[in-house]
């Protein structure tokens, strides 16, 4: 019975409140920008008075629990990637996940670099790109103008494909942080158990004398 | 304390080692072996007045087999730089720690350890310090790291490129097509990973 209700009840607002609250939505957002790149610099230019995004409704947050927005401003580490995750997951929804530039969508120019991500829309979904190295203050404007499009048109619901799609998402992330064989096989540390220096000098005597 | 006379002390207490002045003044290097690496920079150090270590660093000389270390010291005092380089065995790669002269030298060491996969035995820490706690590859900057083939193996495997539309398509489409594209995509990774297919409704929202 309390299934049915729920059901009923989110079947009931989409259909009738949705719209409104999704004007509302569109037009006030706290933006939350993770600076890992180079796109940040783009950034201060479209927030003061020249561009002025905060005609637009958006403007700086400091926390990802107040936020709304989340910019990925450039490439991404493995070990960034992991703290993305965690502010991502922390965010209230309806959140929003913008990938900055060409690094989030497909590497960028760091794709065959072994410390960062080519595919951010892998681990997290991505509601919106802007391409661009880097994109201008203009385009960054006309990134968010077709994210409030789509937010109004209710396409830019990346949180509820994360929730829908977790397991995907989920195991995408294992991949990378609880893997437990290496990628490439054919590496033997042969410091792997931390000898002491009598067993290092010893075992450098019995290669020698080996190799002799 | 000029660079000449510092090269005549040099040869005078190492003379199995090469000094060399560098083309530009002010600037040379040490050519020594691991055993000595400690006195030379202790010498360096004490009696000759070069007090700051600037950085360790690394070359890996793939043909020769062995990895350079490269111990830049700096003399504010007289304005002098030099470099002390050391030799290693590749397959066995180890040097001796010099934490206790500089203690800064400690994170340059575990870098190079992370990095080129030198080992310092005494050195208090020597876990990840800038890559990844999960790392269990071959120090990636050596020569025979391909980051490449590392890149395309772990971020972009080979169902995600047959399906790179994935993103996009299910970005402009909503309902039963996306449904029916991801739930595919959901399939081929599981065929892919060597799981059981997923069944069909499960999950369904």
């Amino acid at each position: 019975m309390d299934e049915i209700y729920i059901t009923n009840l989110e079947k009931e607002r989409e259909s009738m409140f949705e719209g409104l609250l999704n004007y509302f939505r569109k037009r006030s957002m706290w933006m939350l920008y993770y600076c890992t790149g180079c796109g940040a610099i783009e950034l201060p230019p479209t927030m003061t008075s020249r561009f002025d995004m905060e005609r637009f409704g958006i403007g700086p947050m400091a926390t990802p629990r107040q936020a709304d927005l989340l910019l990925i401003t450039g490439y991404l580490s493995q070990k960034t990637l992991k703290r993305v995750i965690r502010s991502y997951e922390q965010m209230q929804e309806p959140k929003y996940l913008v990938g900055f530039g060409s690094c989030p969508i497909n590497g960028g120019i760091y794709w065959d670099a072994y410390p960062v991500i080519n595919h951010l829309e892998m681990y997290v979904p991505v509601d919106m790109t802007i391409a661009g190295c880097m994109p201008r203050p203009q385009a960054v404007l006309d990134g968010f103008q077709r994210l409030m499009d789509y937010i109004q048109q209710g396409k830019a619901d990346g949180w509820r494909r994360y929730k829908e799609n977790y397991e995907w998402y989920k195991r995408n992330q294992d991949e990378l942080f609880a893997r437990t064989e290496p990628v490439l096989k054919g590496w033997k540390d042969p410091f792997a158990h931390m000898p002491s220096l009598e067993e290092v000098m010893a075992e450098e005597e019995r290669r020698k004398g080996g190799a002799r | 304390m000029t660079r000449d006379r510092l090269i005549e002390l040099a040869k005078q207490f190492f003379p199995e080692d090469e000094v060399i002045p560098r083309k530009k003044p002010g600037e040379l290097e040490i050519r020594t072996t691991r055993d000595r690496v400690v006195g030379v920079l202790t010498w360096l150090q004490n009696e000759a007045g070069f007090d700051h270590l600037m950085y360790i660093s690394g070359v890996d000389w793939l043909e020769d087999g062995e990895i350079e270390l490269v111990y830049h010291v700096y003399s504010y005092d007289h304005k002098l730089y030099c470099m002390v380089k050391i030799r290693v065995d590749r397959d066995y790669p180890w040097a001796h720690t010099i934490h206790k002269l500089w203690a800064h030298a400690q994170p340059y060491e575990q870098e190079i350890h992370e990095f080129f996969g030198v080992y310092f035995p005494g050195n208090p820490d020597l876990s990840h310090l800038i890559l990844p706690p999960e790392w269990s590859e071959a120090p990636p900057l050596r020569k025979d790291f391909d980051p490449l083939e590392y890149s395309m193996k772990l971020y972009e495997p080979e169902w995600f490129k047959s399906t790179d539309t994935f993103a996009s398509i299910a970005n402009r489409l909503r309902g039963e097509e996306a449904e029916r594209i991801i739930r595919s995509v959901l399939n081929e990774s599981a065929r892919l990973h060597g799981d059981a297919p997923e069944k069909d409704g499960e999950g369904e929202a």
